[in-house]
């Protein structure tokens, strides 16, 4: 039943799946490499939105609006390090997986109250950098979703390069594989820190801007994301990156699927099946490795 | 070469290092004997600086290098061979020596030649990931690693640890070709096959205090040191 | 040696403590006290500061225009404003501190969440009158000390049913916010009425506050020829539905049913994207001022001289609340809770001339019906330029 509708279905499958991806990206490189839970990613997606918000309510144009937005959420991004993570690792236990996650539920508390403070609670959308949409007799897509897909795989093949063409980036990989050995090798973990933030906050930005213009943006709209970008991350394998990436199209799609084919109740159902299925047949997620014994 | 002077380190509220001293020698690789808990690996945490000292001195060619953190230490030439190799498993072995020289900045071919000609297998695997090789050929990854570091003080951690006697034996062979370079050794071990294989000068630890210190003639020939401090402990 | 410090420091506590108590508690003899709970802060800020605006600018009205008069005794009326923050807890704390300062007439709460919270504590509670001014969720009322002047959702309803009749739009496809209780308890009956009346259901969907993708729902429209999308819920995903309904290729007619403020209507989509869109909801202040209703031109007028910005959606349930009070004190005669909820049941809608909002009268001409819900019905409006305006359906 409905079959001629599977191509469109497919193209809305890929269209959420890499909004779920675009803001994944980011979390899964912090979690990766400085083994911070952050919860206050889905702050730095609201922030983006709403910084480039503002500023195209300015009157600036949207993509520079954007590269300002990723430019200040970076500068938050150290801010919330330095404020909220930095003193959790140097206390006594070196800040347990529990207590970091903690101090992140509580900077995303905080600054979704300063966004609250700031811009109200009441919901608006960016005003759409492009409108129009490619109509095809199978399927159609709007141009803005087109450009968030392309924005995701620009996101990507950036971040790759970082890391595997720079010194930065061997550094920022040492240190997500064995801190300790990083610290040997004479790495400074501040500078690694730093960078990690810097590209976890601006995929941030870069997704709330995004999708800011696709979707309604409020001070808590970033905690829905977030929830699903642990589970992508949980599907894709923690750290990876090509995890990222697929887990976000895998959780668009069956999501898409669930919806369209059986009953939008059942969407969030269907998140949940397949991160009961990933965790029972490859618990390590589908990019992830088993975790050898150091 | 390197003097620890009356140092004192540990974790939390735990102290591990109880004022210990002794020194290293370039022309006298040193061996450092203790069971399990002495504080050998703690040990070698504080003189690399992964963990702060409480109290006394890190002194190398008379620098006092007791509050410099990791980085400025690599620079200086302390090189450690963390225990269990450590090496970064998803990273290729080319990846793992670029990591060693890091503090260098990029190194050149000459200085990967070098290393390859020191071992070999790891020419051949060099574009293998490191946490596909085999306990010995990543104990020698390890070791290259540190090489590239251009080392003047080589920390080596339990390396016959889990590794079978052949490659003990490698490892031995290795470290005094290092010796032989001009590379001051501090081996800490609980093998006494590898130790004296290396050995010219012994330090004892027993429960983070420096109980005996002296050559290796005396105290590994005589037997004195498996007796009294170690048990049981040469295996074959 | 008496240490002072402590006593002095008890004082000041005390004091505080009393100060408030006093401010909203001694009545001058002349003073009326009306309670108004509504979330002045907090999310639902922008329906809730405007309808405590329009209590505080009722009360003004009627002390200028000589107060009240119960028992040949003219009293002036003093609002007790408390904020819920539209939360059950906040709420709750909210009345309890009125009913300390013995306050006996309560206006609001405006959340749907809010008001069944209060609902037993007012019910037990002989010293109490309470006039809700929001929440469209069926059963808030009793028709003994709590009355409601908002419509309920079959109110609502009464309006898409006549726009299906008018339009004789022969199929619809509903989405549903499934966690508005209000939209969902009436849900069955109203697919059930549409059904009545020979309109096919494409399907029923529902989706939640926050959720941002709609495609698959949506895709499926086009292999279902539904004529018209029904969105029954909150404004910000209603224009995100409707965007994505457009884009996903559906043609039909989209229709709304929640409240709606043009402004943030607009904040989501634009204003071409929402031309010709249909909204059932019972007229909003704007909606009679776009009539040429004198009253609400007047309210607004007022309004604005006075907050510098135009009423907001229920202003003027909340400004009738005031009057329906003032009314049924001085057919009361008494300022006697028992005396003023019966009076208060055996309103007349002509007894309140000064009432805004057009309620359809019981058939025996009384505002309240036995279990004290007005009858206001839901209207037909259309998206035209920048606002809604009445919907004419006869052409």
């Amino acid at each position: 039943m409905m079959l001629e509708l599977l191509p469109q279905q497919l193209a809305n499958g890929l269209a959420l799946g890499s909004t779920y991806a675009l803001v994944a990206l980011g979390l899964t490189l912090i979690f990766g490499v400085l083994l911070i839970p952050n919860f206050a990613h889905g702050e730095f997606y609201m922030l983006g939105a709403f910084i480039t918000y503002a500023l195209v309510a300015s009157g600036l144009n949207f993509w520079l609006a954007m590269t300002t937005a990723v430019v200040l959420v970076v500068l938050i991004g150290w801010i919330v390090d330095r404020v909220v993570f930095q003193p959790v690792a140097a206390a006594p236990g070196h800040g347990s997986g529990l207590s970091l996650m903690i101090s992140a539920l509580a900077g995303s508390i905080i600054l979704q109250q300063l966004a609250t403070i700031i811009w109200g609670t009441e919901a608006r959308t960016i005003p759409a950098p492009m409108t129009g949409m490619v109509r095809t007799s199978l399927f159609t897509i709007t141009y803005l979703q087109i450009t968030i897909i392309a924005t995701l795989a620009v996101a990507w093949t950036a971040v790759w390069l970082v890391l595997h063409r720079s010194r930065l980036g061997l550094a920022i990989r040492a240190t997500s594989q064995n801190r300790d050995a990083a610290l040997l090798m004479g790495i400074r973990t501040t500078r690694v820190r730093l960078a990690t933030f810097a590209l976890g906050a601006a995929l941030g930005a870069v997704a709330g801007a995004l999708l800011g213009a696709t979707f309604p943006i409020y001070p808590s709209m970033g905690v829905n994301p977030v929830l699903k970008a642990f589970v992508v991350l949980v599907i894709g394998g923690i750290g990876s990156l090509p995890g990222a990436i697929v887990g976000g199209l895998v959780l668009g799609m069956v999501e898409v699927m669930v919806a369209g084919y059986g009953s939008s109740q059942f969407q969030d159902i269907g998140t949940f099946l397949i991160l009961v299925a990933v965790l029972l047949i490859r618990p390590q997620g589908l990019f992830g490795r088993a975790q050898v014994e150091r | 070469m390197l003097r620890i002077d009356n140092l004192s380190a540990g974790y939390d509220r735990l102290e591990v290092l109880h004022a210990v001293s002794f020194s290293v020698e370039r022309d006298a690789p040193t061996v450092m004997l203790g069971a399990n808990g002495a504080g050998k690996t703690t040990l070698c945490r504080v003189i690399t600086g992964l963990i702060p000292a409480r109290d006394g001195g890190i002194f190398l060619d008379g620098a006092n290098i007791t509050r410099l953190d990791p980085s400025d230490r690599v620079k200086r030439g302390v090189a450690l061979v963390p225990e269990g190799r450590q090496v970064f498993p998803d990273m290729t072995v080319r990846e793992n020596l670029r990591l060693g020289a890091y503090v260098h900045g990029e190194p050149g071919p000459a200085e990967f030649d070098a290393v390859f000609a020191m071992f070999p297998i790891l020419a051949e695997r060099q574009n293998q990931r490191a946490g596909l090789l085999s306990g010995g050929e990543q104990q020698m990854l390890a070791l290259a690693r540190a090489l590239m570091s251009r080392p003047r003080l080589l920390l080596l951690d339990e390396p016959s640890q889990g590794l079978a006697p052949k490659a003990v034996a490698l490892v031995a062979e290795t470290v005094n070709r290092i010796a032989a370079m001009g590379v001051a050794i501090l081996l800490v071990e609980q093998n006494l096959i590898l130790a004296e294989a290396v050995a010219r000068h012994v330090v004892v630890l027993e429960t983070g205090t420096c109980v005996a210190d002296g050559s290796a003639s005396e105290m590994l020939v005589s037997g004195a040191v498996e007796d009294s401090y170690l048990g049981k402990k040469r295996r074959h | 040696m008496v240490n002072l410090r402590p006593s002095l420091a008890t004082c000041l506590i005390l004091g505080m403590g009393i100060l408030p108590m006093m401010g909203v508690g001694t009545k001058a003899a002349d003073e009326i006290v009306i309670g108004e709970i509504h979330p002045i802060t907090g999310p639902a800020t922008f329906y809730g500061l405007p309808e405590s605006r329009g209590v505080q600018l009722a009360a003004e009205h009627i002390n200028k225009a000589g107060g009240i008069k119960v028992g040949g005794k003219e009293y002036q009326i003093r609002i007790a404003t408390e904020d819920d923050q539209a939360s059950p807890t906040v709420g709750v704390a909210a009345l309890r501190k009125l009913v300390s300062a013995d306050v006996r007439f309560i206006v609001g709460p405006l959340a749907s969440g809010v008001a069944p919270a209060l609902k037993p504590i007012v019910e037990r509670n002989d010293k109490l009158t309470q006039l809700i001014d929001g929440t469209i969720a069926e059963n808030m009322t009793n028709g003994k000390n709590i009355f409601r002047n908002q419509a309920t959702v079959s109110g609502y309803n009464v309006a898409v049913a006549e726009l299906f009749k008018a339009k004789k739009y022969p199929s619809v496809a509903m989405m549903t916010d499934r966690f508005h209780a209000g939209f969902m308890n009436s849900q069955k009956e109203l697919a059930g009425n549409l059904k009545e009346m020979g309109v096919s259901i494409a399907s029923e969907d529902y989706y939640k506050l926050g959720d941002t993708d709609f495609s698959a729902a949506l895709t499926n429209l086009r292999g279902r020829n539904a004529e018209v999308l029904l969105i029954r819920g909150y404004p910000a995903e209603g224009a995100l539905i409707t965007k994505q309904a457009r884009q996903l290729g559906f043609t039909g007619q989209v229709v709304w049913e929640m409240v709606s403020p043009p402004s943030t209507v607009l904040k989501n989509i634009t204003a071409a994207e929402m031309e010709g869109v249909f909204n059932c909801i019972p007229p909003t202040t704007e909606d009679y001022v776009k009539l040429g209703d004198e009253k609400a031109m007047a309210l607004d007028k007022a309004y604005r001289a006075k907050y510098n910005e135009g009423p907001g959606e229920l202003t003027a349930l909340s400004y009738d609340a005031v009057y329906i009070f003032k009314a049924a004190f001085e057919k009361a005669g008494s300022l006697d809770n028992a005396a003023v909820n019966k009076a208060m049941a055996a309103l007349k809608v002509s007894d309140i001339p000064e009432l805004v909002t057009r309620y359809t009268p019981q058939p025996d001409g009384r505002l309240f019906a036995a279990d004290g819900q007005v009858d206001l019905r839901g209207e037909v409006s259309v998206w035209r330029g920048e606002a809604w305006e009445p919907a004419r359906l006869t052409d």
